[in-house]
């Protein structure tokens, strides 16, 4: 029972090898009976059929290079598509954080260039607040996956915070627009006016 | 205090057009980016009187009169 299990593994085998082989490189069968040319195996004599190949065939090639293509395709798709980000998300969270710090975002130009951390239309601002903690504390770190897209859950600490409405109103009763910090910049693209608004709300 | 940030691999992030004018779409390498938007940045002390102080320079340099020889 299992001899024949496995002579016929064996012999499947064979033929799918045979398969393969038959469509790279071109043979036929012919009967190997002497001058005697015949395709037809009834017609020749027992023992006498035999594979006769006639080298790699142009057509074989072609057929291979298209079905590697169709079951490489999605393969490679999918590979890029797990292709690592150059920075996790902690480092992505911590650039941002600390250009925010910086106070980048208290020119139109600051704002252009921390909006590519963000996957949405940035909205305007409605004042700023003031960090007195200049590091970066991650409170905690959960991670999930979804079904189409990975996300990334940090939570970050802020040891105290105050508005800086009022601190700048009670340090610098005086000023009111802030129009002329960001001349060069402000006059141009979608949040210039924004700006300007947000920026003049908040002092 | 605390504030949790969601983020999100994805490939799809938003540019500016040319001369900054137009906000569009923009598909490319999948990278990390912020999901929920922080419309109040938060800046730190040191950056908050640099701010303060280059708008007291200006407004005194706009208030002061015009000198001429």
């Amino acid at each position: 029972m299992r001899q024949n299990f496995q002579n016929r593994c064996r012999s499947r085998s064979i033929r799918f090898k045979t398969l393969v082989f038959r469509l790279v490189y071109s043979c036929r069968t012919e009967c190997g009976n002497g001058t005697q040319r015949c395709f037809n195996a009834e017609s020749c004599e027992a023992g006498h059929m035999r594979l006769v190949f006639e080298g790699p065939s142009a057509r074989g090639i072609r057929a291979c290079g298209l079905l590697s293509l169709l079951f490489l395709t999605p393969g490679i798709a999918a590979l890029a598509q797990m292709a690592k980000p150059s920075a996790t998300a902690r480092e992505v969270l911590e650039a941002y954080r600390r250009m925010d710090l910086a106070g980048e975002r208290l020119t139109a130009d600051g704002w252009y260039r921390t909006s590519k951390f963000f996957v949405r239309d940035p909205d305007r601002g409605h004042g700023i607040l003031l960090w007195k903690s200049s590091g970066v504390k991650f409170l905690r770190i959960s991670q999930r996956s979804m079904a189409t897209e990975s996300r990334y859950r940090v939570g970050v600490r802020r040891r105290a915070g105050s508005i800086l409405r009022g601190v700048s109103r009670f340090l610098y009763p005086h000023l009111r627009t802030p129009r002329a910090v960001s001349q060069n910049s402000v006059g141009e693209g979608r949040y210039a006016g924004r700006m300007h608004r947000w920026a003049g709300s908040t002092i | 205090m605390g504030r949790v940030y969601d983020l999100i691999l994805t490939g799809t992030r938003w540019e500016f057009g040319p001369g900054l004018k137009g906000l569009r779409e923009v598909r490319g390498a999948a990278e990390w980016r912020i999901d929920t938007f922080e419309p109040v940045p938060v800046i730190s002390v040191e950056a908050a009187v640099q701010y303060l102080s280059r708008l007291l320079i200006i407004r005194l340099l706009q208030q002061a009169p015009i000198c001429c020889g």
